[in-house]
């Protein structure tokens, strides 16, 4: 597998996609932090106080929305990157030579997800660098931030796989690129579905007028919408699960069981690249 | 003889179709072999398999021996290289860039062997032109140099000149007669231009729906095509008799026929018949090609 690793390395570095998608995250990663410190300064914040960057955690929240675009990105370069072995039909030169069909598989998947942290680390590094001057450091405790740094690395291996899964076993490179993107839209409206429901609040209060013309909060009653019991358990399991569900919690840095997303996108990770590969060894290539 | 490839009863079947039909084949060692069948004959399902892109539905094959269904097969197949229709190559990479990629591939340590293998087809001075701009042939000549970037002693063609120009057509047929003159290597081209196939190859094997119809070498192809006056006699010991003492090439075919490889003068060879007390019943001449003689082994305009 260490030559396959070398060859397809090989042609990431003079891949032209890759080198565009760096620079664009790395574009955006200081645009981010950029953007965040003219809001604030245009809404007349005073960053230069400690308090105020502490309780708004500004380069947080601009160093960790780079999870939301992630899935989407990883899905156009590995679907790009690795569909050109079949377009290309280079896949053959690797199987004529008798690499086995399980290196090729492995080989494709980590060097999908080494592009892929490549452009996450070019946003991180480049909001870092912009925004620290800018927003002031980090103000959230260590162990809550590397935690989001290595469960989003997770959930990142986790988008790759189910990516790699799907480029690996289409062969069409414009039929998988489409179905990837798709999918990485389709997950993320999901995650936000999700998101929405589990958020409603259990009571919801209206107003009312009195008849002196007051307007005054009515008696809080229920929501029907309010997700509870089991149902409450699949929307929340889901939500976890989801790769995209993940990004949407790592953004917002609203977690409370880092080791259950880590484990759910593992789990997603292993069961993705297993079936994968299984199907990728019976494929018929042409 | 030693082979290369061997097939035994080799089939593939793609849901009802049957692409290859207990398929038995025999690649001579140092030979060109010419892999002979219409379109969907079965000539890139063969290849496929042998290239272990698909897996037959029964049937084995060996590759030097190892049968594909030991593990040693995948070892047996760095001995190969292929180009399976199309070239596989990188578009949006130059040749000497595709190359050192395969090379990679293969664990070649050093790259110092690119410049000649781009020289031995003809691209050496395609500098930083990416594969995309490349005209058909080139593409197909980088194709066979990644084939070759393993030093294979085994190269499997499909259809390599299928498109080309004419000049196309005479580089790669050069290049082929080459690797295996010079290089000893033996090589697998399967066609439907048997006009072209004819330049090079040592030997044949006929495929019509998926089955191996006739295996013979260029020699043997070459007497069965061969200019000839086949006679019909009542007594073909007699005319042996007659065409030995006339000192002429002949093949008996059964008690009343014979195929004569010679002009001979059919009144002499009449009267010298009939002094050996035999008639001549017919004389007919014969001047088979390839292509009739394909056409002939596989049923003709019966076929789609």
């Amino acid at each position: 597998m260490t030559k396959l690793l070398n060859a397809n390395f090989l042609r990431l570095w003079k891949n032209k996609a890759f080198w565009a998608s760096a620079a664009v995250c790395v574009v955006l990663g200081a645009l981010a932090a950029l953007g965040e410190f003219r809001f604030q300064v245009s809404v007349g914040a005073d960053l230069s106080v400690p308090e105020v960057a502490q309780y708004k955690a500004l380069l947080e929240k601009q160093f960790f929305s780079y999870t939301t675009v992630t899935g989407i990105l990883a899905a156009a370069l590995v679907s790009l990157f690795l569909g050109t072995e079949y377009s290309d039909g280079a896949i053959r030169n690797k199987i004529v030579v008798g690499h086995s069909r399980l290196s090729i598989y492995f080989a494709n998947l980590i060097v999908g997800f080494a592009a892929s942290l490549m452009c996450m680390a070019g946003y991180m590094l480049a909001c870092l660098a912009v925004g620290a001057p800018l927003l002031g450091w980090f103000t959230k405790p260590a162990a809550l931030l590397l935690s989001a740094i290595g469960g989003s690395v997770l959930m990142l291996a986790a988008f790759c796989a189910i990516f790699t899964f799907v480029t690996m076993n289409c062969s069409k490179k414009s039929t998988s690129t489409v179905i990837c993107l798709l999918g990485a839209f389709v997950l993320l409206f999901a995650a936000v579905y999700l998101n929405g429901r589990l958020d409603a609040p259990e009571f919801i209060t209206g107003y009312e007028m009195s008849v002196n013309g007051q307007i005054m909060d009515s008696v809080p009653e229920p929501n029907p919408d309010y997700l509870t019991g089991t149902k409450r358990e699949v929307y929340q399991f889901l939500y976890d699960l989801l790769p995209t569900g993940q990004s949407l919690q790592y953004t917002m840095l609203n977690f409370t069981n880092p080791a259950r997303l880590m484990g759910l996108a593992a789990a997603v990770c292993a069961v993705f690249s297993a079936a994968g590969a299984a199907l990728f060894r019976r494929k018929d290539l042409k | 003889m030693e082979y290369v490839l061997v097939t035994q009863g080799l089939s593939k079947r793609y849901k009802d179709f049957k692409a290859l039909d207990n398929l038995s084949m025999h690649v001579p060692k140092g030979s060109i072999y010419g892999f002979v069948g219409r379109n969907g004959a079965g000539k890139t399902t063969l290849i496929r398999l042998i290239c272990g892109l698909q897996a037959p539905t029964s049937g084995t094959y060996a590759l030097y021996g190892a049968d594909s269904s030991e593990k040693d097969i995948a070892k047996v197949r760095r001995r190969m290289g292929a180009v399976v229709e199309t070239p596989s190559i990188y578009l949006d990479l130059t040749a000497e860039d595709n190359l050192k990629e395969q090379f990679r591939v293969l664990g070649v340590p050093s790259d110092d062997g690119i410049p000649e293998l781009l020289k031995l087809v003809g691209l050496e001075d395609t500098g930083k032109k990416k594969a995309r701009n490349f005209s058909l042939g080139m593409k197909q000549r980088l194709g066979i140099a990644v084939a070759l970037a393993g030093d294979p002693d085994f190269l499997v063609l499909d259809e390599p000149v299928n498109g080309l120009d004419p000049q196309g057509i005479i580089e790669i047929r050069e290049l082929i007669l080459k690797l295996n003159r010079e290089r000893r290597i033996t090589v697998l081209i399967s066609s439907h231009i048997l006009d072209e196939l004819s330049k090079l190859a040592t030997h044949y094997g006929f495929i019509d729906s998926g089955r191996m119809v006739k295996e013979l070498s260029a020699r043997e192809l070459e007497n069965a095509c061969r200019k000839c006056l086949r006679v019909e006699v009542t007594d073909t010991r007699a005319l042996a008799r007659v065409l030995d003492g006339m000192g002429v090439d002949y093949k008996i075919l059964d008690d009343g026929q014979a195929d004569v490889y010679a002009q001979v003068n059919i009144s002499q060879l009449s009267r010298a018949l009939d002094a050996e007390g035999c008639e001549l019943l017919s004389a007919q001449e014969r001047d088979e090609s390839l292509e009739s003689y394909f056409v002939n082994l596989v049923g003709g305009a019966s076929h789609d």
